[in-house]
């Protein structure tokens, strides 16, 4: 069945980390992204690992571009059911290096090839859109965050 | 005609191109392109017209014909550019 993105991305999946006076590495960012899924039962720790390691054999297939990543692996490296989350950082990490740096990352853990594309396109339409995504990487709180995705 | 976009898990990165590659096809006005995602294990040579890649995976499918490289997955102006100037080559536009 598809899930609406309203019913991934919301004040329980979406989190604000304040990464100028704590400088965190991506591999944190991974963490902190896809600790909410950890919490609500969608994944087990393995996939964060899965995510992790992939990313230190293969490189940073997580970065979609214009600091935004998107950390996600396969369904059979832990996904229990479906889940969306935002991690926003105040500042862009390294993933791995300087030509890969991303501030806003989404986390997905998707059940199979298609039940997550619904949800993900309509994140795909935010995200083609450059004044919300300059506009959610200065956001202050998760409020902000959820006005500008969803209603604006 | 087909094309295919490729990505590491086919879950992803790709669907969100495929989605981008339906756009700029409905603004050149084609409708007869068919359009899915796929992952790199997986795509082989007889399975698209044009494969369409993120600049990460450009080696890995050094065997592939017809590649569209882009450097950033979800740079909208960039795809487009670089998908009309292939399907120019392709006799489509």
């Amino acid at each position: 069945m598809e899930k609406k993105l309203d019913s991934l991305l919301n004040a329980n999946t979406i989190k604000i980390f304040d990464n100028s006076a704590q400088r965190i590495s991506w591999k944190d960012a991974v963490k902190m992204c896809l600790e909410p899924l950890l919490e609500n039962g969608s994944i087990e720790k393995r996939y964060i690992d899965a995510v992790i390691s992939t990313v230190e054999k293969t490189g940073p297939y997580i970065n979609l571009g214009n600091s935004i990543a998107l950390p996600h692996s396969r369904p059979e490296n832990g996904v229990l059911k479906i889940g969306m989350t935002l991690l926003k950082l105040s500042e862009p990490v390294d993933i791995q290096d300087s030509d890969h740096r991303a501030q806003l990352f989404f986390g997905l853990a998707a059940t199979d090839n298609n039940s997550h594309l619904d949800a993900l396109a309509a994140l795909s339409n935010t995200l083609m859109n450059q004044s919300k995504v300059d506009k959610l990487k200065t956001a202050e709180n998760v409020e902000e965050i959820i006005k500008i995705i969803f209603h604006e | 005609m087909k094309i295919v976009t490729v990505c590491g898990h086919g879950l992803g990165s790709s669907f969100m191109v495929e989605m981008n590659i339906n756009k700029a096809l409905s603004e050149f006005g084609l409708d007869d392109i068919e359009v899915s995602h796929s992952d790199l294990g997986s795509v082989t040579n007889a399975d698209a017209d044009i494969f369409v890649v993120g600049k990460d995976l450009a080696d890995a499918t050094s065997s592939l014909d017809n590649v569209i490289t882009l450097d950033t997955l979800i740079d909208y102006p960039e795809l487009k550019t670089k998908l009309e100037a292939a399907l120019k080559e392709k006799g489509k536009l």
